[in-house]
């Protein structure tokens, strides 16, 4: 882990304005509905959206504008980059699905409806999973596309899934309906913690397909990057 | 052990159908530790393909380079190595001292002295403290070529790649680069200069080498050109009268020149060579002509420069060879490049 790195990642995706507006549209309206609902549970869909947006041109803009030049004449090896992007955005979402529940959290006191702590728990560690997932999967994409473009790749891609899907249930065709759930689970990579608390152990398989996700996405973007040759001559 | 060796290097960019531009055809170059080498040559001719390659950014298709006997992405060269782009694409959302606040850290030096260090090299780049807060996306071209400067300088690098280092700077900011360059040079920096700011190459550079499809000669800047013929520009005293112009033919005549005319101030004179200057200056002085500057109209890379360059074939101005499909070197440099003076020795193509 390279702190200094991290940090400037940090820095830049929350003095990017645009950014922070669509931060705040995709948590005010969920904690609103919380407010109102007392629901918590309202949140659990807000940590995919922020996890893209903060990992969105994680690479791909450093490798647009050209300042990924300057950062790897420094003693930063190129897998150090990539796997320091991932733990930045990550820690960029998380830090603002976390500040989002404990606001929720916070109201819910207000309103004397205090969370159940295990669905807080199940929330909290969805997030991370999720949000691990997602951001792997985008800067997977960041690093095959320059500047945002990787966002256009996964809009995209969710797209034709869904017609897919679609086209799939009207003529019966099982075996795209299949393939094209698989493509979703991949770009929406998340674990489900549904089964805390509740005496259950947990699935293997859904452990083994979101580790295995997340490793192959990020394999891909270093072997990407490594293959990567920077100069506007190159291109 | 020299501190860059450059043997035998190939590099070339595919350009579809199987067809490839080659950029670099087999060049080799050895560069000692504390000398400073300019690059020169056409647009096009391979300068940033190979400062590309001895920075890591690309990877050539042959060849083999060794920065102080390591591999160019040895962490231990990157430690030591400081690097000013062309385009100045600097992180815009930070102030500049927060970029080399960042670029001090990124380069693993003690923390400890982060903002002394910081303040220095601003200082020495010739930034004040406002400009240092700003952010650098409201930086001028001038500034911004500071900042990159000062930040390539992070460290005391051994290995220092400027590429078009003074483009943009005013006055003021040439003669602080001049200066810099000088000190690093003495403490023993190995310094690469792509540039096509000739004079400033050949000022500050000990030698340079003239890239030209793919392919470099390397020269010795204080031979180079010594063998061509030139027109001087004597400027002479406004304190005595001025002599007649055929006054002034005879004597360049005797001393084998011709006298081209006044372009007030200085009297233009055509000498064959670099004997045939001390000639015509000696005889000046001699008539009792008050000398008190001579330059020549075109320096000598300037004057190598366009007339190596004139020799290229013209097409696709100087556009590097391609050849389908597989890689073949460039055509060979022409005839006439032997005028170019041979490298020094322990040290060249």
């Amino acid at each position: 882990m390279n702190p200094t790195l991290i940090r400037a990642f940090l820095l830049q995706r929350f003095t990017s304005p645009m950014r922070l507006g669509l931060t705040s549209l995709f948590t005010f309206f969920p904690l609103v509905g919380v407010v109102f609902s007392g629901e918590l549970a309202l949140l659990g869909g807000i940590a995919g959206p922020l996890a893209v947006l903060f990992a969105a041109g994680a690479i791909g803009q450093d490798v647009s504008s050209g300042t990924l030049q300057l950062l790897l004449v420094r003693p930063v090896t190129r897998p150090g980059y990539v796997l320091n992007r991932w733990l930045g955005a990550v820690f960029a979402a998380l830090g603002v699905v976390l500040m989002t529940i404990l606001c929720a959290v916070l109201v819910l006191f207000l309103r004397s409806t205090p969370p159940d702590a295990l669905a807080l728990s199940r929330l909290v560690l969805d997030s991370v999973t999720t949000i691990a997932g997602h951001a792997a999967v985008m800067l997977m994409l960041s690093s095959l596309v320059g500047g945002v473009g990787d966002v256009a790749l996964y809009a995209a891609s969710m797209f034709v899934a869904q017609m897919l899907i679609v086209l799939a249930t009207w003529q019966r065709w099982s075996w795209l309906m299949r393939v094209c759930n698989e493509v979703q689970g991949v770009l929406g990579a998340k674990l489900s913690w549904a089964w805390l608390g509740t005496g259950m152990a947990p699935s293997a398989f859904d452990i083994v397909s979101w580790a295995s996700t997340i490793t192959l996405a990020l394999a891909v973007a270093i072997a990407v990057m490594n293959r990567k040759e920077l100069s506007y001559a190159s291109g | 052990m020299p501190a860059i060796v450059v043997e035998d290097l190939v590099k070339s960019y595919p350009r579809g159908l199987g067809a490839r531009t080659v950029a670099l055809a087999g060049v080799s170059l050895t560069i000692e530790p504390g000398e400073t080498v300019g690059i020169i040559g056409p647009n096009g001719a391979g300068k940033t393909t190979l400062l590309g390659c001895l920075l890591g950014f690309l990877r050539p298709d042959s060849g083999r380079i060794a920065i102080d006997g390591h591999e160019v992405d040895d962490l231990a060269v990157r430690a030591a190595t400081g690097y000013l782009p062309e385009r100045l694409v600097l992180d815009r959302w930070m102030s500049g001292r927060a970029l080399l606040d960042y670029h001090h850290a990124l380069a693993g030096l003690p923390a400890q002295s982060r903002a002394s260090d910081c303040e220095a090299l601003l200082g020495r780049v010739g930034l004040d403290r406002e400009a240092a807060d700003r952010r650098v996306g409201r930086y001028s071209r001038g500034m911004l070529q500071r900042l990159a400067l000062a930040q390539a300088l992070l460290g005391e690098p051994r290995f220092l790649y400027l590429d078009e280092p003074i483009s943009g700077v005013d006055p003021a900011g040439i003669v602080v680069f001049r200066e810099i360059l000088s000190n690093l040079s003495a403490s023993g920096a190995t310094i690469l200069i792509n540039s096509h700011q000739l004079a400033e190459v050949e000022r500050v550079c000990h030698r340079v080498v003239f890239v030209k499809q793919g392919r470099i000669e390397a020269m010795d800047t204080t031979r180079a050109g010594s063998a061509h013929a030139r027109v001087l520009r004597v400027r002479l005293s406004t304190e005595h009268p001025v002599l007649p112009a055929e006054q002034l033919s005879a004597i360049a005549a005797g001393a084998a020149a011709t006298f081209r005319g006044w372009s007030a101030p200085d009297a233009r004179f055509a000498v064959a060579d670099d004997s045939g200057a001390t000639r015509l200056i000696a005889a000046l002085v001699r008539a009792g002509i008050a000398v008190i500057e001579v330059i020549p109209e075109e320096g000598r890379l300037e004057r190598l420069f366009t007339e190596g360059s004139a020799h290229t074939p013209p097409a696709s101005a100087y556009a590097p060879a391609v050849v389908a499909p597989a890689v073949s070197p460039a055509p060979s440099v022409p005839d006439d490049e032997s005028r170019f003076m041979p490298p020094p020795a322990g040290g060249g193509a």
